[in-house]
Parts: structure tokens; sequence; C-alpha cells
């Protein structure tokens, strides 16, 4: 019997991708990878390298997936500790004081109760990898799991990988995808709040107002550019009470959502037809038994196993929908950020209830 | 008169003091300069190299070639000081008595959080540069202030001692007016001269370094990139509102301008007293800022006075360039009576600067300085 394709899951991230990863975990036949490539890119600022195209030895891969990166374990050292990460403080070998390995944030204890264990396991296999494309060795550790616990497919769902949809579909050409959407005002408001997104988008600004990302160099050239409040959040300066206090408005973040939902249409439209499945948060939630029926069958597995349909159905809560308790000014401005993202998904036929398209 | 005498400056590797070192030059055979420069390695000789490099580099930036570069090196001594320490570090010495010391140095840092610094250069700074001019025997001690020392007052502002009451709208602007208040009580024979917002070389557009006006540019320049990196492309269609005086003026002078009528005053031995170094033509608010938008590749701004009509992106870019706010906020026109009293001939005098001069202003910055640099990661 031939391999079944595997899924990467794509969003924009605070879209339930996160609940999808839980139904894969309980799926017999699949390695759910979860938040592998927001974490060994640290919250997607060091992509290029991640994704690089040339050959790497095993361990040079092994160094991207080991490496304690700034971004996450600043926030870590300083208490701000995402929901995703799930590595076993206290019980594990590594503290948040001390950095911890981008692969043990929520990737490896997603699998394995004893992580650091999996870990030093996946450090012998695949450091002794010859050189390959990162793609080559990512498939490697993925087959390499996949084995170790008798799985026949894997799923990949990091938050927020709409914005790399164009390198996953260049590296995994086998995926197919799932697209999962949500209204994008739910979507900002989530994102607004969300540790790690608000995170990216404060590196954002010091990465375009300091000309340099602050984690990567020390030139502080261009550091009268920066506010007060932002010059609060450069690494040497940060405390948690200057992240918290940092005025991220829901409304960026429906620019933010407007623009990955346009780039990532464009690059999953250019997809044959059976590659893509999309599926709507919103539907998951008032019909959880067709929209995860939907999603096992993109697994191609065969018959579904009605075991874990109904404990992928059982995990489905009753979500919330924020955005109207906003005051209206603000509902108007994030509905005038999210018009664009709106407009491009009612055009593949997606409208949600109040549709924000003027 | 004042060709023969010693003239002393600090600040002489900065935007207006090596300008009008760069007109003194010009104006006569024999003037000498003493500048007083920080050193890179605390030898006079390095402070010497650096003050040479950088007139040279303000003559070439300026169109002079290399026309000065012997007058550079042989009448411009640079000796290493300190403006932190007490006569800025430097020892009297009999030949510079009767000099006209010209205080250039400062420091233009806006932000809350360079409040000491900006205190520490501006006011003792000023302090020690006092203690200079007394120490040497200084003739004249001629200040470079701001006509921003104006604050938050409209309307016509007279070449006058700012009023205790005068409030200001950042502690630059009150760092200026406390040295100023420092120069005033010293009772030496002072000068305090106020450029309004110091732009390139009115022929070459070019700047030795970019403040003002080139550092709200540069604001609006990094909004676009920064909402660019959010959402390709947002910045083609988003209208954004400032809060502005649309029927407000600005008051640009070229770098030249300044440097050639505060060394008129020189010259004329004008007497102690205020001076605005402002210019003669004042540009609409609006057309300004239409122009740094359009260089930036934004739509023109839409203009608000209620800061209820902004939304979070439109905050997002006022805080970006709040630190000019004194520029934007209610009309100013400096008066300049007492200049041109003293001047012969104005050196702004029927200068004009069409929309597409203006242009060449903001293309020249952005070319030299936003353009140039280094590429950013990808995050896509």
């Amino acid at each position: 019997m031939s391999a079944p394709n595997p899924v990467i899951v794509v969003g924009t991230g605070r879209c339930g991708s996160t609940l999808v990863s839980a139904m894969m975990r309980a799926h017999p036949e699949v390695l759910s990878l979860s938040e592998l490539f927001s974490f060994v890119t640290d919250l997607g600022s060091l992509i290029p390298r991640a994704f690089a195209p040339e050959a790497v030895t095993g361990a040079e891969f092994w160094r991207v997936m080991a490496t304690c990166y700034p971004r996450e374990n600043l926030l870590l050292r300083h208490g701000l500790r995402m929901e995703e990460v799930t590595y076993p403080f206290g019980r594990g070998r590594h503290r948040p004081a001390d950095g911890v390995p981008a692969l043990l944030l929520t990737t490896l204890p997603h699998l394995d109760d004893d992580p650091d264990a999996l870990f030093d396991e996946l450090a012998a296999v695949m450091c002794a990898r010859g050189p390959a494309p990162m793609a080559e060795h990512y498939r490697g550790m993925f087959t390499h799991l996949m084995r170790r616990y008798g799985r026949r497919t894997w799923v990949e769902r990091s938050g927020g990988t709409l914005r790399i949809v164009q390198r996953l579909v260049t590296a995994f050409p086998e995926a197919r995808l799932v697209h999962l959407v949500r209204d994008g005002r739910d979507t900002a408001i989530s994102m607004s709040r969300h540790i790690g997104f608000r995170m990216a988008l404060v590196g954002f600004q010091l990465l375009e107002l300091l000309g340099v990302d602050p984690w990567e160099s020390d030139d502080r050239g261009e550091a009268d550019d920066l506010d007060d409040d932002l010059a609060a959040l450069l690494p040497e300066r940060f405390t948690a009470e200057a992240f918290n206090r940092y005025d991220i408005s829901p409304s960026l973040c429906g620019h933010y959502w407007s623009g990955e939902i346009r780039r990532g249409l464009e690059v999953l439209g250019a997809l044959p037809p059976g590659r893509v499945l999309t599926l709507r948060y919103e539907d998951l939630l008032t019909d959880p038994q067709t929209s995860v029926t939907r999603l096992g069958e993109a697994l191609g597995l065969g018959a579904l196993d009605p075991q874990w349909l109904q404990a992928a159905v059982g995990m489905v809560g009753r979500g919330r929908s924020a955005w109207r308790s906003l005051a209206p000014a603000d509902q108007r401005e994030l509905e005038h950020a999210c018009a664009p993202g709106f407009a491009a998904l009612a055009e593949q036929g997606l409208t949600w209830q109040d549709p924000a398209i003027p | 008169m004042s060709h023969t005498k010693p003239h002393v400056f600090t600040g002489a590797t900065g935007f207006v003091g090596s300008a009008i070192i760069l007109e003194l030059l010009q104006a006569g055979p024999h003037a000498r300069v003493l500048a007083v420069v920080r050193s890179p390695d605390g030898s006079d000789a390095g402070a010497r190299a650096r003050l040479h490099q950088t007139l040279e580099r303000a003559a070439r930036l300026y169109g002079l070639g290399d026309s000065l570069d012997v007058e550079i090196h042989e009448r411009c001594l640079g000796l290493a000081g300190d403006l932190h320490a007490p006569r800025c570090g430097i020892e009297g010495r009999p030949e510079w008595a009767e000099a006209e010391l010209w205080h250039c140095a400062a420091s233009l840092q806006f932000h809350d959080r360079h409040e000491k610094e900006v205190m520490q250069t501006n006011v003792e700074g000023t302090r020690h540069a006092l203690e200079l001019a007394q120490a040497l025997g200084a003739r004249t001690f001629n200040m470079i202030s701001t006509a921003y020392v104006a604050g938050t007052r409209t309307g016509s502002i007279p070449e006058a001692p700012v009023l205790p009451s005068q409030t200001t709208n950042n502690h630059y602007e009150r760092s200026k007016i406390i040295a100023e208040g420092l120069v005033i009580a010293s009772g030496l024979r002072a000068r305090i001269l106020r450029p309004s917002i110091v732009i390139g070389h009115s022929r070459t557009r070019a700047a030795l370094t970019f403040s003002g006006v080139y550092g709200f540019e540069r604001g609006v320049f990094k909004f676009r990139s920064l909402m660019e990196r959010t959402q390709a492309h947002l910045m083609d269609t988003l209208e954004v509102r400032m809060l502005a005086d649309a029927h407000g003026s600005l008051d640009l002078i070229p770098v030249d301008f300044v440097a050639r009528d505060a060394l008129g005053l020189s010259l004329a031995d004008a007497d102690p007293g205020v001076y605005h170094l402002a210019s003669v033509a004042r540009l609409p608010t609006r057309r300004v800022l239409e122009v740094i938008f359009e260089a930036a590749g934004l739509r023109p701004p839409r203009f608000v006075d209620d800061p209820a009509e902004l939304t979070w992106l439109d905050r997002k870019l006022d805080q970006a360039v709040s630190i000019y706010n004194a520029y934007l906020s209610g009309d100013k026109h400096f008066e300049r009576t007492q200049t041109d009293r003293w001047l012969e001939r104005t050196a702004g005098a029927g200068y004009q600067l069409p929309d597409h001069e203006l242009r060449q202003f903001c293309d020249l910055y952005y070319q030299t300085e936003l353009a140039t640099r280094a590429p950013l990661p990808e995050t896509t």
C-alpha cells in the first residue's frame, strides 16, 4: 500500500488550528507535528534558514531545530509563556532562564511525555545524516518519528503558516494543504492579545525602524527612530510590563490578516484543486461532524475511524466571537482593515454573516 | 574687522557649525578657526583630522569641490575637547583673546528617554562653552539656538528672550530655553541666533547631517515600510490622517543661508541680542507634507484637527513623527527685523522653493540615507 500524502495545515494563526493539532494527535495513524515551523523560525523571524534549498549537513539541520531562539526564550525568561508552549518545566531538564530548544517548546512535548529523551534520540539520528536540502532532513525526521510511533502519515500545523505557504508548497510538493479560515475580525482580536503574535508584530516594528534585527545585531545606530514605548522592548531593555503595556491594536492585526489572506489565496489558488481543502473555523464549530469528516478524509487514510471521529468532534467547543463587543469606532476600523481579506475570500465563495465588505 | 579675529567653535563638525566655517573661509583670507572637537583617540591630531575630513566633505556636498582644502588645512585648527568638561576641556591662550566664539554644539534628541543626555549637552554644554568664552576673554559669544524656543506660542514670534511662562512641546525646546537663559545671565556680549527648520544647501540640496524636517521624512518613510511589512501594498490605497494645521506654514531655510546670515551678523559686529535666522518665504504646511508623503510613496495625508478622528494607524504615524509636532501645530511667523537691520543683504532674499525643488531635497535625503540601508531579513 502506498504511503498517504502528508498534510500541512495552514492559516493566518489564531484561526482555530491548534484544535486541529489536538484532533490529529488523537488519530492513531497520524504523527501530529505541532508548531514546528513557528518555533524553528523564532516566531517567523528567521524563515529563510529554515527552508534553505541548498544542501546542509544533518548537524546543521539539527542546529536549526535545537537552537534556543532569542525571541521565544526572551518571552519565557520574562514569564510570558504562550499557551502553545507545553514543555514540562520542573520535570524537564530545561529552565526558562537557560533557554529551551525550539523543538522542545511544543513539537516534542506534543508527541511524548519525555520530550528530553526524544530530543536526544533525534539529535543522534539527525546529526548522523549527510548533506541534503532542509526539506529532505525534515522528511527524514518525520519518517523516523512515524516509525517510532507507528504512524502512517504526518500532519504539520503551526500558527501563522499562511505567511510561508509558498515555501511549504515548494518544500513539500507531496503534501496536501488544509487551509483553515476564521472570521478576520475575531482572528485579529485574538492576535492582538496573543503573546506570540504580539511579539512577531513588535519584531516587525523593531526591524523596520532599526534597520536591523535587534536579536541578531547589536547595531543600534537607528535607535533614535524608536519611540519610547518601542525602545523599551529592545532585547536589552525588555520587561514583561513594557510588553504587556505595548499597544497592538486589533485593526493592525486586521490589516495583517487581510495581507496574509490575500497572499495565501494567491499561492493556494495556483495549486491543483485537489491539493487544497479549505475549512471555515465557524463551520467546525457549528457542524463539527461534517468538518471533521472532511478533515479526516483529507488525510487519505481510507475509511474513517469512528472512534477518532467521535473523539475529534468531542473536542470542539463553543468558540466565541469578540469583535461585536468592540466600541463602534474600533469596530469600524477593524472592519475596514479586514475588508480586503474578506473580499479575497468572497471571490472564493467564502463569506461570513455581517460581511465586512463595503 | 572680524576677518582677523580668531573664531572659536564648538559643534564645528555639525550641520550648522561646519557651514558657518565654510562661509568664514570664503569671506576673507585672514580668519582663523579654532575648533573644539571630540577626538576619536583623545589627541589633538585626531581632533584635527576629524575636523578637516568633515569640512572637506561639507565643502564637496555644497558644490565647493576641493577649492577650500588648502584653507581648511592651513586656517582651521582642531583641538581635542569635550563639551561635558569645564571650559570644554580647553585652556585659554593669549592669541585667542578677543575671539568670536560660536557655540554650535547641541543634541537634537527629542525623545523623553534622552532628556538627561539632552539637558547635559545643551544646558551643561552651554555652561561650559560660556566658561571657555570667559577664560579666553572672547569678544562675543554667538549661540546657535532654535526659533522653536517659541514652544507652543503661535503667530508672530519676536526676536526677544523667551518669557519664563513659555510652554514647550518637548525637552529639547526646554533645554534650549534654559541654555539661552544661561547665556543672557552670563553678562557676556552675546548674540543668540535662532535658525528655523534648517534644510540642505540651497543649490546642491545636500546636507552634512539630516535632522528636523528630514527626521519627519524619515518617520514617514519608516511608517510606510512598517505597514508594508504588515501587509504588502497596504499603503498604495490607504489614506492616513494627520493632526496638523492645514492652513499653517513651515519655515524652511537652507543651511548656507543660515551660515551666511549668522556670519553676516558677526562681520557687521551686530549688537548683542536675539536674531532669527528664518526664511523670508514660508511654505504652506500642506504643500510640504504632500511633497514629503509623495517622496515616501504615500498618498497625500488628510488633515484633521481632532485627535478623535485618528485611527490606530494614524496614531502610529503621529507617534512616529510626534517629536516634530512643534512644526505642525499652530502657525508661527518668526520676525527677523533685528537680523535684517544688520545685514546688507539677506542670504535668502528672493529665494523661492517650488514643489519640484522641495522634492529634490526629499529625494536626495532618500537616496543618500534611506535607500542605502542594508536589505532587511525576509519574514515571508
